[in-house]
C-alpha cells in the first residue's frame, strides 16, 4: 500500500474574523400594481384602501399594464382640411355644435361606394405618433348601403415598418371591403380588430380583435348617428384603446403576417390615413400630450431603523424609449423617512414614459474584522487528533469532522460555535499546505475519554453556505428583476452578511436578469420565509451559473464550465509504481437513477413560454448503444423565472442523458484534487475505455493530526468522456 | 324644424319664391349663412325639415299639385338635390 505521511492542522478564528454586519441592510419594492385592482369586481375601491400613489390628476394608473404613467392631454382646436390629402370621395370641413369644432366630414356615404372606389380617404400631412384623441360623428348607414360602415386608422409609420389599422365596424356582417383588404371570403368582424402589414406584403393580417364593447354599439348605430371619444395610446409596446366606456382593448406582442412572418408590434411616427367605408362620418384628432418633468410621490414614506442603512438606492422597472424617461432620487421626510420620487420625462410631449416598480434597496454594512487565529499545530492546549471531510460537485454541504485535545495536565481550548474553522494538509513535511475546507464551527462536543486524564472535544464545521446563509431569509428585500446578474448576488450575498473577500462574483456577468412578461408583476421577488441559497439557486438556475463555495471559504459565482474534449488535469493509471500517484479500491458501478432520454424544458411562464426537447433515439431503439434502455424515460422540467431555455436545457441534458459510470477509488496523496477536477483513466481491469475522461463528484478525506500524521482520500467520478 | 346629432336646428321658410335653409347652434342664437334651396316659387308651404341618418331633408308642398316634394342635402346643407315626390 502507498503511504504518504502528512501533516494535517486546523485554525480557529474568530466568528467576525472577515467582518460581521454593522449596519443592516434592507429593501422593499414600490410597484406601481395596486392591489385594489385585484378585488373581485363589485367591490367598491374603497374596501381595499387608498391609492398607493399620489397621482395628482396627472398620473394615471394603467391597469392593462400595471403600470403608472402621465395622462395624456388634448385641446382637440379645429381640424382644417388643408393640413389633409383628400385622396378618395367628398369630404369637407363641417362645424359641430357639439363637441363645438370643425371636424372634418365625410359625406358621401352612398350606395356602392366600395364597389367604384367612392368610399372616404384622407391622408394627414404631417406625422402623428399612436397616441392619439379622436372624437368622431358616425351617421346611420342608407338602408341600400352594399358594405358595412367601418371607421379605418391606419397607422403609415416611417415607411420601413410594418403599417398597422384599427377599425372600428358595424351594423352588418357581410361585405367586400374586409375581404379585399385581408384576401379571405365569407369573413367579416362586427368587432373592432386591428390588422398589420409589413412593408412588401399586399394583404392584412388581422392580429387582434377586442370582444367587448369599446366598439360602436352595433344595435345602436343601426338606428342613429353616434358620437365616439377614442383615446388610442402605444405605452410600452402595448396598444391601448378606450372609448371611456368599456374595458380598454390592449394589445402587445408577436404577430404573425399574412405573407408568414413573425412581426413584433410597434407603431412608428408617421401620417394617419382616415377611411370611412359604408356611411359618412366626421372627427376630429388630437395627437395627446405628456407633461414633461412632473414628479410622481407615493402615499407613504418608509421608516428604517437607526441601526440600518439609512441611505435608499432605486433601480427601476419602467419603459422609456428615445423620447422619454423616469429617474428617481430620495426625499427626505423627515424623522427617519424616505420616499422615492420619480420624475417622468419627455422631449418631444408625443410619447410617455411608465413605471412598474422602484425597487428600493440599502446594502448592508460589512465590517469590524478582527482576526485571533489559533493554531493546532503545536498547540499543547489544541491537538487535531484526526480529521475527516467531504466535499462534493455541489460545492456546498461541505463539512468537517475533527477531534481535538489537550496535552495532558493542559486545558484544552474552547472553541465556540460559528467560529471560523480551516483545515490545511500538507504531504511534503509541511512546506506547503493545501486548504481542505474552510467553514463556520457547530458547538463543540467536550468529553473525558474513560481512563485519560485528557480532554477531548469533538468539533464539526460546516461550510459558510450551510452554516451561515441557511440562517438568513430572503425578508425585506427588493425584487431582482432588471438586476446586472452579478449586482445582484453580490446584493443577495451582502445582506447575508457574505465580506466582500469572500466573495468571488464573476465581474463579467452583467446581463439584465430577466423581466416578466408583464412588467407589472413581480419577478425573482423571493419569498420572506426563503433563504438567500433559495434565491441564489433560482438565479443560477435560469442563467445556467455554478455556485458554491471553494475549500478557501470564498463564495463563487461563474458561468457553469463544460467539459472540453480531451481535456483532464489527472491520470489515473492502475499501473503507475509512483508512490504518490497510486490509487487502489479502483471501483466502477453503472447508475441509471438520473438517466433519462427525452427531455422536456419548459422556460418563462405566460406569453413568453418557449419549451424545448430533447431526445436520445439510440437509447430507445439501438440495443448496441452504450445507454440502451429499449424505453423512453421521460423528465420534464419547469423554469418560471428562467431565460435562456437553450443554456438551461443542454446543461440539464448534459447532466440527465448519460448514465452515470461512477469510478471510485482511494488514494494516499494528491490532496489538492477537488470536485470538477477531470481524471484521464488509464485501468486495464476495469471495463473503461483507456483515456476515458472522468470528472470528480465527490471527495472524503481523512487524516491524523501530528508530524507523522497520515492521510487518504476516497473520491468519486464521472464519466464525461468515453476513450477509444 | 329639426335638431340634427350634433345639436345643429335646421329650419327652412319660404321667401319671395325662395326656399331657404339655415341652422343655429343649439347653444347659441347665433344663424349661419342661410343657403336657398329652391328658387323656382312653385311651392307654397315647408311642411317639414327633417334629420334622416346622415341627411339633412326639407318636405315642401307644390302648389300645383298639391303634393309633397323633398330636397335633400348629405353635406350639412352645403348643396341639395331634389325635388322628389314623395306623395
Amino acid at each position: 500500500m502507498a503511504y504518504t505521511r502528512a501533516v494535517a492542522k486546523l485554525v480557529f478564528d474568530n466568528a467576525h474574523a472577515d467582518g460581521r454586519i454593522t449596519e443592516k441592510g434592507i429593501g422593499r419594492d414600490w410597484e406601481a400594481h395596486e392591489p385594489r385592482d385585484e378585488q373581485p369586481s363589485g367591490f367598491t375601491v374603497n374596501l381595499a384602501g387608498q391609492w398607493g400613489w399620489q397621482y395628482a390628476g396627472i398620473f394615471e394608473y394603467i391597469d392593462k399594464l400595471r403600470a403608472i404613467g402621465p395622462i395624456g392631454q388634448w385641446s382637440m382646436a379645429n381640424m382644417s382640411i388643408a393640413a389633409w390629402t383628400q385622396t378618395q370621395g367628398s369630404w369637407q370641413q363641417y362645424w359641430a355644435a357639439n363637441p363645438g369644432l370643425t371636424m372634418l366630414h365625410f359625406y358621401s356615404g352612398g350606395t356602392g361606394l366600395v364597389a367604384t372606389d367612392g368610399y372616404g380617404i384622407l391622408t394627414s400631412t404631417g406625422n402623428y405618433t399612436p397616441n392619439l384623441l379622436f372624437y368622431l360623428w358616425r351617421f346611420a348607414p342608407r338602408a341600400d348601403e352594399t358594405d358595412p360602415a367601418l371607421f379605418q386608422i391606419i397607422f403609415q409609420g416611417n415607411g420601413t415598418g410594418p403599417q398597422y389599422a384599427l377599425c372600428f365596424p358595424a351594423h352588418k356582417q357581410t361585405g367586400t371591403y374586409y375581404q379585399g383588404q385581408t384576401n379571405t371570403s365569407g369573413e367579416y368582424s362586427t368587432a373592432p380588430y386591428l390588422m398589420g402589414k409589413p412593408v412588401g406584403e399586399s394583404y392584412w393580417a388581422v392580429i387582434d380583435k377586442q370582444d367587448s364593447s369599446a366598439g360602436p354599439g352595433v344595435a345602436r348605430f343601426a338606428g342613429e348617428a353616434i358620437f365616439q371619444a377614442l383615446k388610442i395610446e402605444q405605452t410600452a409596446e402595448t396598444l391601448l384603446i378606450t372609448d371611456g366606456e368599456g374595458d380598454t382593448w390592449a394589445f402587445s406582442g408577436t404577430w404573425k403576417s399574412q405573407a408568414g412572418a413573425d412581426v413584433d408590434f410597434a407603431i412608428t411616427e408617421g401620417p394617419i390615413q382616415i377611411r370611412v367605408i359604408g356611411h359618412s362620418a366626421m372627427f376630429a384628432v388630437d395627437q395627446l400630450s405628456y407633461p414633461d418633468g412632473e414628479i410622481l410621490p407615493p402615499q407613504r414614506s418608509f421608516f428604517v431603523p437607526a441601526d440600518y442603512n439609512q441611505t435608499p438606492n432605486y433601480e427601476l422597472v419602467d419603459d422609456t424609449d428615445p423620447n422619454t424617461s423616469i429617474s428617481v432620487v430620495a426625499e427626505d421626510a423627515g424623522g427617519g423617512r424616505t420616499y422615492p420620487k420619480v420624475t417622468f420625462g419627455t422631449t418631444d410631449n408625443k410619447h410617455r414614459a411608465t413605471l412598474y416598480c422602484v425597487q428600493e434597496h440599502r446594502a448592508a454594512t460589512i465590517g469590524a474584522a478582527s482576526s485571533s487565529p489559533v493554531s493546532t499545530d503545536g498547540n499543547a492546549n489544541l491537538r487535531l487528533v484526526d480529521l475527516s471531510w467531504t466535499i462534493d460537485e455541489r460545492w456546498r454541504g461541505s463539512r468537517f469532522s475533527a477531534r481535538v485535545g489537550a496535552d495532558p495536565g493542559q486545558t484544552l481550548t474552547t472553541v465556540k460555535p460559528n467560529q471560523k474553522a480551516t483545515a490545511y494538509l500538507s504531504t511534503d513535511d509541511g512546506s506547503s499546505f493545501e486548504t481542505l475546507f474552510t467553514g463556520y464551527t457547530l458547538a463543540p462536543n467536550r468529553r473525558n475519554p474513560s481512563g485519560l486524564l485528557e480532554v477531548e472535544a469533538e468539533i464539526e464545521a460546516h461550510d459558510i453556505i450551510e452554516a451561515r446563509l441557511r440562517q438568513k431569509h430572503m425578508d425585506d428585500h427588493c425584487s431582482y428583476e432588471g438586476w446586472a446578474e452579478n449586482e445582484a448576488v453580490e446584493e443577495i450575498l451582502n445582506r447575508a452578511g457574505v465580506p466582500p473577500a469572500l466573495m468571488n462574483v464573476d465581474a463579467s456577468l452583467t446581463d439584465a436578469l430577466p423581466n416578466g412578461s408583464q412588467k407589472g408583476a413581480r419577478k425573482l421577488k423571493f419569498r420572506p420565509d426563503s433563504d438567500p441559497v433559495q434565491a441564489l439557486d433560482t438565479i443560477a438556475e435560469i442563467r445556467a451559473r455554478k455556485w458554491g463555495v471553494g475549500t478557501d471559504g470564498i463564495i463563487f459565482w461563474r458561468e457553469a464550465e463544460e467539459h472540453e474534449s480531451g481535456y483532464y488535469d489527472f491520470t489515473l493509471d492502475d499501473d503507475t509504481t509512483t508512490q504518490e500517484l497510486i490509487a487502489e479500491e479502483i471501483s466502477l458501478e453503472r447508475g441509471v437513477e438520473e438517466f433519462c432520454n427525452y427531455l422536456k424544458v419548459y422556460v418563462g411562464e405566460g406569453d413568453d413560454m418557449v419549451g424545448r426537447l430533447k431526445q436520445d433515439a439510440d437509447s430507445l431503439s439501438d440495443p448496441t448503444a452504450r445507454d440502451y434502455t429499449g424505453d423512453i424515460w421521460q423528465r420534464i422540467k419547469f423554469y418560471p423565472d428562467g431565460e435562456d431555455a437553450d443554456a438551461i436545457t443542454e446543461q440539464l441534458w448534459a447532466e440527465l442523458n448519460c448514465f452515470q459510470d461512477v469510478l471510485s477509488w482511494r488514494m494516499w496523496d494528491q490532496a489538492w484534487l477537488l470536485p470538477d477536477h477531470y481524471v484521464r483513466v488509464q485501468a486495464s481491469n476495469l471495463d473503461v475505455p483507456t483515456n476515458s475522461i472522468y470528472r470528480i463528484i465527490r471527495k472524503q478525506g481523512q487524516a491524523t493530526g501530528g508530524d507523522q500524521g497520515e492521510f487518504s482520500q476516497d473520491l468519486t467520478a464521472v464519466l464525461v468522456e468515453e476513450g477509444s | 324644424m329639426s335638431t340634427d346629432p350634433m345639436g345643429t336646428t335646421w329650419y327652412a321658410w319660404l321667401t319671395s319664391n325662395n326656399l331657404k335653409v339655415n341652422r343655429l347652434a343649439s347653444n347659441t342664437p347665433t344663424a349661419g349663412t342661410a343657403v336657398t334651396v329652391d328658387s323656382s316659387g312653385d311651392y307654397d308651404s315647408v311642411a317639414d325639415v327633417q334629420y334622416v341618418g346622415s341627411l339633412i331633408r326639407v318636405i315642401v308642398r307644390k302648389s300645383a299639385d298639391e303634393k309633397p316634394y323633398a330636397f335633400q342635402s348629405e353635406d350639412m346643407g352645403s348643396t341639395w338635390t331634389g325635388p322628389t315626390d314623395i306623395s
